[in-house]
């Protein structure tokens, strides 16, 4: 009797550990990652790399210090320009909250798959996109689709926006939409 | 069944005729039953370890120790959960670091995938 209650506790236990919010990882996950070196024990090599990281290394758990000790042996092999986008984007990418990083990952897993035409699409698009004001972006967002940004093109200056054709087009809205 | 009940008649008949038993007989039947006795279960001891006046007991017999079996089954269950919160903890790392370090080396930066909207706003190429 004992024994069948002790055993129906640890199934308890093991089921309320699984997953529950996809942000954070999952506590079988957390439970099962032994603890992982602090900054004075990485090797030279894993400190140059992780370099960005130094400042937040002690405050992070195991399992992110695992995932990035596991990118530092990845990373001699990568291509010197991804090399220095990693190293670039190290920092901004440990100061997102875990939802954010969640919400990235999804996306990213999305665009991986899409066929390389398609990839390099987004990518243009997104280069104009991202080159013009939060007013605009917001403008052709709510003007319909996104392959006019490669079609009509957008304003390269701001300040001469109103000239181009996709400005022109979505003035009104705008201003239907401030009412 | 029938080996207590000629037992049983056996005895019977000895206690009517112990007196009428022959020497010889006697003396077979005494070792028979030495044979017999020699044969029985040896009793349970305990092993006993002085630690400081205190007596620890092992137990030495596998009904004593059943006891141990829930705790035993129990470690076995932990160290069991324990290895698979390990793989599971390997390959959710395998899979985070495959995913970051490709979205982190992209020429596509981490802004284009932030705002979710967007990207699917981005993505969609279906004609207008």
């Amino acid at each position: 009797m004992a024994q069948r209650r002790l055993t129906g506790l640890i199934l308890l236990l093991a089921l309320s550990l699984s997953p529950v919010i996809a942000a954070e990882p999952p506590a079988a996950a957390i439970l099962g990652t032994p603890p992982q070196p602090g900054w004075s024990l990485l090797t030279a090599q894993q400190k140059a790399i992780l370099a960005p990281l130094s400042a937040s290394w002690e405050s992070m758990d195991n399992l992110r210090r695992k995932k990035w000790l596991a990118i530092a042996h990845r990373y001699p092999g990568l291509k010197p320009d991804e090399q220095g986008r990693i190293r670039e984007r190290m920092q901004e990418w440990a100061a997102l909250t875990p939802e954010q990083r969640a919400k990235i990952r999804d996306s990213y897993k999305e665009f991986s798959r899409l066929p390389p035409e398609q990839k390099q699409a987004v990518k243009q698009k997104w280069e104009i996109y991202s080159n013009l004001p939060p007013d605009e972006r917001e403008r052709l967002r709510q003007g319909g689709k996104s392959g006019q940004l490669l079609t009509s093109r957008p304003p390269e200056i701001p300040g001469k926006a109103s000239e181009t054709p996709v400005q022109a087009e979505t003035t009104q809205p705008l201003a239907n939409k401030s009412q | 069944m029938n080996e207590e009940r000629y037992a049983s008649r056996i005895r019977q008949v000895l206690n009517h005729g112990l007196k009428d038993i022959s020497p010889a007989s006697a003396k077979r039947l005494e070792a028979s039953r030495h044979l017999a006795l020699s044969r029985q279960k040896a009793p349970v001891h305990e092993v006993s370890l002085a630690t400081g006046g205190h007596g620890f007991h092992l137990p030495t017999s596998f009904h004593e120790a059943r006891w141990l079996r829930p705790l035993l089954a129990a470690i076995a269950l932990l160290l069991g959960m324990w290895i698979s919160f390990y793989l599971d903890a390997n390959r959710y790392v395998s899979e985070i670091e495959e995913i970051d370090s490709a979205l982190l080396a992209d020429d596509l930066p981490i802004e284009a995938f932030l705002d979710k909207d967007v990207f699917q706003w981005l993505k969609d190429d279906s004609p207008d």
